[in-house]
């Protein structure tokens, strides 16, 4: 691991470091390198379940083992996590809704919940699985959610537009293509891949022996990627159905993640962060390029920068890195705590990056200079 | 920082077994504790608790290179997210159906991280019902699988049975198993904390197991059958021998082997060495000093297609005077 700002000191401006004082926006933040400022709430006992920001709100969600739903705004006032809602099940999986504003929610009641301000509507129930999994598509406003063996998903409006009851398993993944016409959902087995606009017919099976865990499609549409119970990936060339295994983690893969632009897929369960480059044919033969050491720690958490080939990388002793991927050097922005990060979150700007830890604690970190020129 | 980790108890055992009355019974027992039970399906027995989540029984294979080794996913999914939860269990106990395999539940908990990090199984449980396991275990190969696996063995129903079918039973049921506690009962009426806080897969509580030692007549063949065979041998085991012999063992004939245990008087140690093993799970660690007891090492295996003259003569090439 390299530690402090990985640019140098060019171009960099003393006066954005802020001094802490009254009326300062930035009264709550505690200056971690040059390039980063955290603001840090307290633990509060209680586990994260999800962590997502709602662009609309410019705020994170929070969602908590005991059904606390909480709020932050991503400014370094010092202000502490509000609660938003109170939902009598546990939520298990979040995801931002169509268009950046509200926050869909599955629960262990096996309701749908969308977030929206602070009231919860439900938009749907399973009258008992749980609600593991949730996709959403703004651009064709789709969401979709899995409950034990079935996919469901639904239009704006609330409507059921394609439904498969029956995966050989309970499905551990969802993921839409970028164009939204299709849905590939990971099971035991392999992963599904159906064709939105045409119920009734048949799915891609995308066939690996082992429990997967984790599906997504890359940003360019050229890849799916799994996670799997065996401690490794599995990547299919969607052209033509090429898999590819990436293994070697010492650990479960818990979080992957694509650079905005598909060409590397970054993940959890090793040491450092580990991102495959998957330009051209694919991952196969060229080994995954590391950032990122921490001593006896981890990786829990994964997430790319939404414009540049950067990945935050969030540990099992709570420490949070911003990596550049392909310089493979890494920067500090939230030194340990104890407690392994739960949840990772960037803004859609990459100006601000949200973690959380198993403690409940939530971390803001500003970006001060651009990770990579 | 390492918390305290939550005891999970497996209940097996055949249909109509009493399974849920012994479950309801712990429940009832332990008012004011804290309990999460997970079951495989709704009985007619309803069952006394705040939280009843219902399970898939979803085994998967892992490509760990082992063919035996499977997991339950949808255990693995359900711990970790009730481990989200706020709530300090006292306990989980798992009810699993009557045709139930227990090596993937009890597999989940040694393989998995996540439910590693955070729970640890106590012990498995087996309920036998005592008018039907005669006629029942030829014929249910989990049934005999169940009792195989278990550390405490509730004989249920002895009021139904006259002596001479109980002693039959008692006598199968040693047969497959020699490592677990039986305990007679009547519906499910055991003292609580004979089948609570057993520890039995704990390392360090692998020297409270005392095996009965097989009689001489009582001598089986390579039996397809599952039977429990005990080994013992007061002269000291040569380390590398017996780790070599182990290992090959266990890769070769783990599908067969359901559960394994010993304490073993390695040479030149002051300490015992303990272990014990799931299919191809093993675990290991040092235990007490032997100080000024006896010393000899005690090996047993629980599996099918096991030749008792073989692994006594694999056994014996172990230690320093072979």
């Amino acid at each position: 691991m390299t530690g402090g700002g990985m640019m140098g000191a060019a171009g960099f401006d003393p006066a954005a470091l802020g001094i802490a004082g009254a009326g300062n926006p930035d009264a709550g933040a505690r200056i971690i390198s040059p390039s980063v400022k955290l603001s840090e709430s307290p633990a509060v006992g209680v586990h994260p379940t999800f962590t997502v920001i709602e662009p609309a709100e410019a705020r994170a969600v929070i969602g908590y083992g005991d059904g606390t739903i909480r709020s932050i705004g991503l400014v370094l006032d010092g202000a502490q996590p509000s609660v938003l809602a109170q939902i009598a099940a546990t939520p298990i999986t979040a995801a931002v809704d169509i268009g950046g504003a509200g926050v869909l929610i599955g629960t262990d009641g096996g309701e749908l919940l969308r977030l929206g301000g602070s009231d919860a509507d439900k938009l749907a129930e399973t009258g008992g699985p749980w609600i593991g999994e949730i996709a959403v598509h703004s651009g064709r406003g789709l969401r979709a959610f899995a409950a034990a063996k079935a996919l469901t998903v639904l239009d704006a409006g609330g409507a059921v537009v394609f439904e498969a009851a029956d995966h050989p398993s309970t499905v551990a993944g969802l993921s839409f293509s970028p164009d939204g016409a299709r849905i590939a959902a990971a099971h035991y087995g392999g992963v599904s891949v159906w064709k939105l606009t045409e119920p009734g017919q048949k799915p891609v099976r995308l066939d690996w022996h082992g429990s997967h865990t984790a599906v997504s499609w890359s940003p360019n549409g050229q890849f799916i990627v799994s996670a799997m119970q065996d401690k490794e990936m599995h990547c299919w060339r969607w052209k033509d159905r090429t898999g590819m295994r990436m293994s070697g983690y010492p650990s479960k893969i818990r979080a992957i993640a694509w650079t905005a632009d598909g060409q590397y897929v970054a993940a959890s369960g090793a040491d450092t962060v580990t991102s495959w480059d998957c330009s051209g044919k694919g991952p196969s033969g060229k080994p995954p390029l590391e950032f990122g050491y921490v001593y006896d720690g981890v990786v829990r958490q994964v997430a790319a920068h939404p414009a540049d080939h950067v990945v935050a990388g969030g540990y099992s002793d709570g420490t949070v890195l911003i990596g550049a991927i392909e310089q493979e050097t890494a920067m500090i922005a939230r030194p340990a705590s104890g407690h392994a990060v739960t949840g990772l979150a960037w803004t859609a700007d990459g100006g601000t990056l949200v973690a959380t830890d198993e403690s409940g604690a939530v971390a803001v970190m500003r970006i001060l200079e651009p990770v990579v020129s | 920082m390492e918390q305290a980790k939550v005891p999970v108890t497996l209940i097996t055992g055949y249909l109509g077994a009493g399974k849920t009355t012994l479950l309801n019974r712990i429940l009832t027992e332990q008012h004011g504790k804290k309990y999460a039970v997970i079951v495989n399906e709704f009985g007619e027995e309803g069952i006394d608790n705040d939280l009843v989540v219902d399970a898939d029984e979803e085994i998967f294979e892992m490509n760990n290179g082992c063919i035996c080794c499977t997991v339950r996913g949808d255990l693995i999914r359900i711990i970790s997210t009730l481990m989200k939860r706020a709530d300090d269990f006292d306990g989980m106990i798992i009810e699993t159906t009557g045709l139930a395999d227990p090596a993937p539940v009890v597999q989940t908990f040694f393989v998995d991280e996540d439910v590693q990090a955070k729970v640890a199984l106590d012990a498995v449980v087996t309920v036998v019902d005592a008018c039907h396991f005669l006629d029942a275990v030829d014929e249910e190969h989990e049934l005999a699988e169940q009792v195989a696996f278990a550390d405490i063995i509730l004989l249920n129903k002895t009021d139904l049975v006259d002596a001479d079918k109980l002693n039959a039973v008692k006598a199968k049921i040693s047969s497959l198993n020699r490592m677990a506690k039986v305990i007679e009962t009547v519906k499910s009426q055991v003292p609580i904390a004979d089948v609570l806080d057993r520890g039995a897969f704990d390392l360090s509580r692998v020297l409270e197991f005392e095996p009965g030692l097989l009689d001489e007549e009582d001598d089986h063949e390579h039996d397809e059958n599952i039977i429990s065979i005990s080994l013992k041998t007061d002269n000291p085991i040569e380390p590398e021998k017996f780790s070599n012999w182990i290992r090959g063992f266990i890769t070769d004939r783990g599908v067969d082997v359901l559960r394994t245990k010993g304490i073993l008087n390695l040479s030149g140690q002051d300490n015992r060495y303990v272990f014990q093993g799931v299919h191809m799970v093993m675990d290991s660690a040092w235990g007490a000093p032997w100080g000024g007891d006896a010393r000899s090492s005690r090996l047993v295996f629980i599996g099918r297609n096991l030749d008792e003259a073989e692994l006594r003569t694999a056994f014996d090439n172990c230690t320093v005077a072979a």
